[in-house]
């Protein structure tokens, strides 16, 4: 009997502070009686005043700062202004002096009067075309007695011990 | 294996006023290089010696000199090889 005059009693003891069976050991906030799972609802922690006031003082800092050039609208410049302008730029790049690119020169072309001179004068050593001639010749031999001199096989079995 | 080819190299160098000694095969590979003589300049060498070849294709493979004030460089090919020297005039 005293466990169904528990039931009966339910509605009116939570107003009362008595602490009974039904009293909850740990104070869990009304809320949460409420949503079903955590995981489920959205991902809105609980908006406190001062969060609140930072995100709006983060998005008017950005809003501020955004320049946004899709909403500026067509930009033209009137005619004398572009023409004034382009005389500036010119006078100014004629002003400007560029350092000149320095040209780099491993072989000129000699007038055709000193080419004259050049190609009439004494033709090249025949010493050195001997010089250069034999020393070709014996290279040519010496590259092909090249030959790959084998002193230890190139593939080696591993000899692993089967236990 | 190359020791045929370093003494033919160093008899070269030995010569009275050669600075520089090269020899690259006929795809420009350098095989060998001594003293002023560049690693870098055996394909040009070669390029050189290739196109002095086509001014008349049916003699034997002419020696091509560059001259300088002071300096000389000559370039000979023989069969595949290309042999350049570099000496002071």
């Amino acid at each position: 009997m005293g466990c169904c005059y528990s039931i009966c009693h339910k509605d009116s003891d939570p107003q009362d502070n008595v602490p009974n069976e039904r009293t909850h050991l740990l104070e869990v906030p009304e809320q949460h009686h409420e949503t079903p799972s955590p995981t489920t609802c959205a991902s809105t922690p609980p908006r406190k005043p001062d969060e609140q006031s930072a995100l709006n003082r983060i998005l008017h800092d950005t809003a501020t700062n955004v320049i946004d050039v899709g909403a500026l609208g067509p930009y033209s410049l009137e005619a004398n202004a572009y023409s004034e302008r382009v005389r500036a730029y010119t006078a100014r790049a004629a002003a400007a002096v560029l350092p000149l690119p320095i040209p780099a020169k491993l072989i000129a072309d000699v007038p055709p009067a000193a080419s004259k001179v050049i190609l009439n004068g004494p033709p090249p050593d025949f010493a050195d075309k001997e010089l250069i001639t034999n020393a070709v010749k014996k290279a040519a031999a010496a590259i092909s007695e090249l030959r790959v001199e084998h002193h230890e096989d190139l593939v080696v079995p591993f000899r692993v011990p089967v236990a | 294996m190359e020791k045929d080819l370093d003494k033919v190299v160093e008899e070269i160098m030995l010569t009275p006023n050669v600075t520089g000694c090269i020899f690259a095969d006929h795809q420009g590979l350098c095989l060998a290089s001594k003293g002023t003589a560049h690693v870098d300049s055996a394909g040009i060498l070669v390029a050189i010696s290739e196109q002095a070849c086509k001014l008349q294709p049916n003699l034997k493979p002419p020696t091509v000199c560059l001259e300088t004030d002071d300096k000389v460089c000559l370039i000979q090919r023989h069969g595949t090889i290309t042999g350049g020297i570099f000496k002071q005039k």
